[in-house]
């Protein structure tokens, strides 16, 4: 794992500060076809303060609760019956056409960015690809899913790191300072600047500027959307 | 055909000919005069078809169409010659037999060239006009009792048993009008004989085409005409034209058979054009097609260790002899009794046996060689089909693996690294601050084993791959090679087997490139190439690999081959190196 960036120090970004419910009002609906992996999880999120409201064992289980609950996110496994290839991702493809503000993280042992670019689609809001390992974080874990269920997007480091270890023949990244490359890494994993602030312990100026600097280095017209900044950042960093 | 049974026919019908044309002179004394412009083309048809039958059963014992013309002949005899037997059983026989030729007729027709009915459809309207032709007769037997003045007593109907004039005459325009229908159907079957035969075929039925058009009008006329043409002027036209066609007809049929057969003289050149060949099963179909006229010849072969009806073509691919309703015909060649070859041909040929048997005898090496290379292909494919049976299933086993791996100990392992997360949080600042940090530390540890699980699931069969494709799994890749790799891919999704492949040549050349090639760059680029896809994986490094540089390299050239495909590689010192790799769009 060598471009984990290891557990965050979550506490320090002010989560009650995001408008939408109070975790204890969050209502999450799980997908997951492994029955002790799903208790597990079932268990660290109910310890986490969320509602869990049902755990289904396959995607068309997994629609029917959606469909029933409306719950405010799902947590899905991208593999389960019956052909064991990427039924989670399909369904929460689905979930993301028909119930828009229902947000959904995907859990997956992969590393590809193949599958992580395509829940993003061209819309981020409220949709996070993880790798399974971030459970052994409840912390890590917990703030995904606020940063989803309050319309940011989530991509795992590790993916991330993919994407930016990637060697290039001529490489604009090589350009930028290691400040520079620490918040390009954070946009691609989809925070916000108020985030990065609190991580990196900088003022909100700074970040404008790293960010504006950034963008200049790579070529990428400005933003100031996030949504259109992770984006912008992740198809500059895959092609 | 037996010298005999042609005595039989030849002498059966000299004596109904001379019967029937000598009889108006006997002593009945029916006629007051003799009725030539009767009694010249009423023999006239008999003695055309008995004649050209017979020599078609000389000339062309191997078809039956001699013998059927011999039949219609006796058949058309038949009646007139009971006609004049001044017998009651006979008169009424003879008006019974009156249009059995007319039957037989119809199955000369649909059995030319061989004389043999072929398909199912053939046999069906075959059988079809004999009973309706039967059904008819008798109806109108029982059904027919004609009076009329100066009657003798010899003409009556001695099987009459009921009904009445109107009813026989009901029965009778039933029965023409389903001959008419009949004559219809006939005519439509030879032109689709016509359409659907090859070279010697269509030489062979063209004068029967031909014929078919006028045979069938007269018979409709000499079906209707008894009631609507009945007196007029036309209908004497009519008959006479008719004569005129039915005595030609049979030697339509014979010129037919002669057409198939004036091929003979190019078995000569057969032998010399063989002779002279280098390769001598090169161009052995078109010879034979040549010598025997039929461009559609296919020629089969007996293999070792295929089953009895088991042959394979010249590239050793296992063929079906066509079925009896294919409109083929099959000529078994065998060696000692043992079948060594199979002609597949236009049914015509069938009237010819010693041409045929003359040209294989002529192509015998010529075949004989052509069989053992298609014994060795036919092996070669078997050993190529099992190769590639042996990659797929290898494939398919660390498919197996991986997901065994992913669905099991990875599984377990994410599990674990939860529970003891869990255990962590819920120990919180309880623990003394080591025994916490320990935690972390396995936790960590426990990650990184996951890490490297995950990585060597990934190399055993990337899940990307059967998901989302080879461009996909490509992409990849190149992201995880410490050289810069661009990627050009343009390729529609291929069989998983030759995507297999690809991935393989990919992964294997960039792990050089990595490991030896001291290169700044590399390229892969998938291409569409006719029905496959070309992968050529490019580097600006030292060069100078062959294919010994590794076992990787000669293992992926095996594997490429197993699915058909071709490697290559082009590496000079100092100039890079590049793998090409061009595989089929599917494995077989």
């Amino acid at each position: 794992m060598p471009t984990d960036t290891g557990p965050a120090p979550v506490a320090s970004e002010r989560q009650d500060d995001l408008p939408g419910p109070a975790v204890s009002r969050i209502r999450v609906v799980l997908a997951e076809d492994s029955a002790l992996f799903r208790e597990g999880l079932t268990r660290l999120l109910t310890d986490a303060g969320y509602h869990v409201t049902a755990a289904a064992s396959d995607a068309d289980e997994l629609l029917r609760h959606v469909r029933g609950g409306r719950p405010d996110v799902v947590v899905t496994d991208i593999r389960m019956p019956p052909t064991h290839t990427n039924e989670g991702l399909v369904a929460a493809l689905r979930i993301r056409g028909e119930f828009p503000d229902v947000a959904v993280i995907v859990l997956s042992q992969y590393v590809e960015t193949t599958y992580a670019l395509k829940l993003l689609g061209n819309n981020p809001r409220g949709v996070g690809y993880l790798l399974k390992d971030r459970v052994a974080n409840s912390r890590e874990l917990s703030e995904a899913i606020q940063r989803v269920v309050h319309g940011g997007s989530v991509i795992d480091p590790d993916v991330v790191g993919e994407l930016l270890g990637r060697r290039r023949e001529h490489n604009p990244i090589d350009e930028l300072t290691e400040r520079e490359r620490d918040i390009l890494t954070l946009m691609a994993e989809g925070r916000s600047n108020h985030a990065i602030c609190e991580r990196l312990h900088l003022s909100n100026r700074t970040v404008e500027t790293h960010v504006a600097h950034i963008f200049a280095k790579l070529g990428l017209p400005p933003s100031a959307d996030d949504h259109r900044r992770v984006l912008a950042v992740l198809a500059h960093l895959r092609a | 055909m037996t010298r005999r049974s042609v005595l039989v026919a030849a002498l059966v019908g000299a004596g109904a000919a001379a019967y029937q044309a000598l009889t108006p002179y006997l002593s009945w004394g029916w006629y007051t005069h003799v009725p030539m412009n009767w009694l010249v083309p009423e023999t006239a048809v008999g003695v055309s078809f008995v004649a050209a039958g017979i020599a078609g059963m000389v000339r062309f014992p191997a078809s039956r169409v001699g013998a059927l013309m011999v039949a219609v002949g006796l058949a058309w005899f038949a009646p007139t010659v009971g006609f004049l037997i001044p017998l009651a059983i006979f008169w009424s026989l003879s008006i019974g037999f009156g249009e059995l030729y007319l039957v037989l007729l119809a199955q000369l027709f649909v059995s030319f060239p061989t004389g043999r009915l072929r398909t199912r459809w053939d046999r069906g309207i075959v059988a079809g006009a004999y009973a309706w032709y039967v059904l008819a007769d008798v109806a109108s037997a029982l059904t027919w009792h004609p009076v009329w003045p100066g009657q003798r007593p010899s003409q009556h109907n001695v099987f009459y048993a009921f009904g009445s004039p109107h009813l026989n005459e009901v029965i009778g325009t039933v029965g023409d009008v389903g001959a008419v229908v009949l004559v219809l159907v006939f005519a439509g079957t030879v032109l689709r004989h016509w359409v659907r035969a090859s070279k010697p075929g269509r030489r062979a039925l063209a004068p029967v085409l031909w014929a078919t058009a006028p045979t069938g009008a007269w018979v409709i006329v000499d079906q209707l005409g008894k009631r609507v043409l009945a007196g007029a002027r036309l209908d004497h036209a009519a008959h006479t034209l008719g004569y005129l066609v039915l005595t030609a007809l049979p030697f339509g049929f014979l010129i037919g058979l002669l057409r198939v057969r004036f091929r003979r003289g190019a078995v000569g050149s057969l032998v010399v054009e063989l002779g002279g060949r280098a390769g001598p099963s090169a161009g052995l179909r078109e010879a034979l097609a040549r010598a025997l006229g039929d461009p559609s010849i296919q020629i089969l072969y007996r293999v070792r260790g295929a089953g009895d009806s088991e042959f394979v073509d010249e590239a050793g691919r296992p063929v079906a002899l066509p079925g009896n309703d294919a409109g083929r015909s099959v000529t078994v060649l065998d060696r000692d009794g043992t079948p060594i070859a199979a002609l597949i041909h236009d049914p015509a040929l069938e009237t010819e046996p010693e041409l045929l048997e003359s040209a294989a005898a002529a192509a015998q090496l010529a075949i004989d060689n052509a069989r053992l290379q298609a014994e060795v292909r036919s092996q070669l494919r078997e050993v190529r089909a099992s190769r590639a049976r042996i990659v797929e299933a290898g494939d398919r086993e660390r498919r197996r693996v991986e997901r065994n791996l992913h669905d099991g100990a990875q599984q377990r392992l994410v599990t674990l690294l939860m529970a003891l997360g869990m255990i962590r949080d819920r120990a919180g600042l309880s623990v003394p601050a080591d025994l916490a940090c320990e935690l972390d530390d396995v936790i960590g540890e426990l990650r990184e084993a996951i890490g490297d699980l995950r990585q060597l699931a990934r190399g055993i069969h990337p899940a990307i791959l059967t998901n989302e494709g080879l461009g996909a799994a490509l992409e990849s890749l190149a992201a995880r090679c410490p050289v810069p790799v661009s990627i050009s891919y343009d390729a529609s999704r291929c069989a998983e087997a030759v995507e297999v492949t690809a991935y393989f040549v990919v992964a294997e050349g960039l792990a050089n490139i990595a490991k030896y090639a001291k290169a700044t760059k590399a390229t892969v680029t998938v291409t569409q190439n006719g029905g496959g896809i070309r992968v050529e994986v490019a580097d600006d490094g030292v060069g100078g690999v062959t294919r010994a540089s590794g076992s990787g390299l000669r293992g992926l050239e095996d594997r490429v081959a197993a699915i058909g495909g071709t490697f290559d590689i082009h590496s000079g010192p100092g100039h890079g190196t590049s793998l090409i790799a061009e595989l089929p769009s599917d494995a077989d």
